[in-house]
């Protein structure tokens, strides 16, 4: 598997240089959208004269935000996960691909590490600088590098890719029975948008909060966020461990059933 | 010569052909019944989520954007991305441009653009449509008055909007003929979609200046919002007579690129 993700960081370094436009239109597209959910949260507390949106004040409520938008930066698109399962299912091709000697969910796992851990690196970078030169003026919050828990933080990233991947790999597997999941996606698509942190930060609400830990969505990038403002510890690390154990083991179980499913109509 | 068939070539033929496009449609929607449902579910699904997320966030009135003024935002949303799926096939001129399928269009006797997407219409858009303009209708009895005209005006600017927008699909889809891959610039309008959702006519005025003007996402919703909540006249006919304009403009634009587009084509001897 390590030799298959060189192979594919080479691939995805070959990608970057051949649709360049692609690559800077994406983050200038995701940076502005990022801009503007900004610019609108601070319009509706500054014009709200005194109404207060959350448990959080002003400032830790637009940090969160801004922190957040660039933890899920890197899982715009995060449908071609579950591509990576459909297509072959629908085209006919899975049979070639169990022919390898690599199971299907790991090879496409190194692939998505590559392809998420190139983003997150670069939406990293992004937020560090945004943080370093113009984070204090955008949201009136001082954040210090050195309060930063690094030893919670950077697992905490390493499994939200996980969580990503097995969320979506997860819908893929529908293919096996439902052939085309482009409706699952959108639908997924909306649930992941409200309860991933993305439009608000999930604390506004304590019932919204409690709830939004019993679905995978949160542990994706609204948990790496919440550590790296230093607001949760261990035990926000530990149930996103959990969560992405829990949906590698869905995922492994569901693709040997859905084999089964494949095999049965002479797959 | 394919520019010259275009100009001789009738949108009266294309509207002749309407009720077989619409029977293909609907055919071709319930062929796949899981995505027809889950595709309404969708809808449905959006809607809930949004007028649960204004009553979380229950703003107090912030330049007029009350709890109750964002649900409306919610509907004339929902009704302006149906109706931009209407004619979704807008969005794959591109694709067709790169394959050379293009040329299939071209030589038949209808207008061009208009055969295009009328023969590839989502007709059932015409039900999630229904479903935004009901939370509209319903959130004008509960907390407001329903006028008829006063709604009627309003869908106007929305229908305005998603003209505006195809218009924008099919400019930066004309690039296809001059770059062939134009899929983030396509990635790039469709996410104006999600902005809809947002009172944005919060934003300092630069930023509505631009996004009602070369990025119109603001005659979507948030114009017919706010053209319901007006009172004055005159105020109404102002904000009616910009977003006619503004649409005017987006379609000659949008025409004189296709045009363009269809000689780059030709030169090109496809």
């Amino acid at each position: 598997m390590i030799s298959k993700c060189m192979g594919f960081f080479q691939l995805e370094l070959k990608q970057i240089n051949e649709f360049k436009l692609d690559f800077f239109l994406f983050w200038i597209e995701a940076l502005m959208k990022c801009t503007l959910m900004l610019l609108f949260w601070n319009q509706m507390w500054t014009q709200s004269r005194g109404y207060v949106f959350s448990e959080m004040d002003q400032p830790r409520f637009m940090s969160m935000i801004l922190i957040t938008q660039f933890m899920l930066l890197p899982y715009r698109g995060s449908e071609r996960v579950a591509q990576l399962l459909e297509q072959p299912v629908i085209s006919g091709q899975m049979a070639l691909i169990l022919c390898r000697p690599i199971h299907p969910i790991a090879m496409n796992l190194a692939r998505i590490l590559c392809q998420h851990g190139r983003m997150l690196i670069v939406a990293l970078l992004l937020m560090f600088t945004v943080q370093y030169f113009f984070f204090e003026s955008l949201t009136n919050y001082e954040l210090k590098f050195s309060s930063i828990a690094w030893h919670y933080f950077i697992p905490s990233i390493l499994l939200s890719i996980l969580v990503n991947f097995f969320v979506f790999t997860g819908l893929g597997l529908f293919s096996f029975w439902i052939g085309d999941v482009w409706s699952l996606l959108y639908v997924f698509g909306i649930l992941a948008g409200f309860f991933s942190g993305q439009f608000y930060p999930l604390h506004m609400d304590s019932t919204l909060e409690y709830w939004s830990r019993w679905l995978p969505f949160r542990y994706i990038g609204y948990s790496p966020a919440l550590i790296y403002m230093g607001r949760e510890g261990l035990d926000e690390l530990l149930r996103q461990f959990v969560t992405a154990t829990a949906l590698g083991v869905i995922c492994f179980k569901g693709f040997a059933l859905s084999l089964k499913k494949f095999e049965a109509s002479g797959g | 010569m394919l520019l010259e068939r275009e100009h001789k070539s009738s949108w009266w033929k294309a509207i002749l052909l309407l009720p077989d496009y619409i029977g293909l449609s609907i055919v071709r929607s319930s062929e796949f019944k899981f995505s027809f449902y889950s595709y309404l579910f969708l809808y449905v699904a959006q809607i809930a989520f949004y007028l649960f997320f204004w009553n979380l966030v229950n703003p107090p009135n912030i330049d007029g954007w009350s709890k109750e003024a964002c649900f409306l935002l919610t509907g004339f949303a929902t009704l302006n991305i149906a109706l931009q799926e209407l004619v979704w096939a807008t969005g794959m001129i591109d694709q067709m441009i790169l394959k050379g399928d293009l040329i299939v269009v071209l030589v038949r006797p209808e207008n061009s653009y208009f055969g295009l997407v009328m023969r590839r219409m989502g007709a059932m858009a015409v039900i999630p449509a229904t479903l935004g303009l009901s939370v509209v209708v319903v959130t004008l009895c509960f907390y407001y008055e329903l006028h008829l005209l006063q709604l009627s005006l309003a869908c106007v600017i929305c229908i305005f909007g998603a003209i505006c927008m195809r218009a924008l699909m099919l400019c930066v889809n004309t690039l296809g003929f001059k770059f062939g891959r134009v899929t983030a610039l396509k990635s790039f309008v469709l996410s104006g979609r999600d902005l809809s959702r947002y009172p944005l006519t919060l934003l300092p005025l630069q930023f509505n200046v631009m996004l009602s003007t070369l990025f119109p996402v603001l005659l979507i919703s948030n114009y017919p919002a706010k053209f319901l909540l007006l009172k004055d006249p005159s105020q109404m006919f102002l904000m009616l007579s910009f977003a006619f304009i503004i649409t005017v403009a987006w379609i000659l634009f949008a025409m004189f690129c296709w045009r363009r587009g269809l000689k780059i084509y030709e030169a090109q001897s496809l």
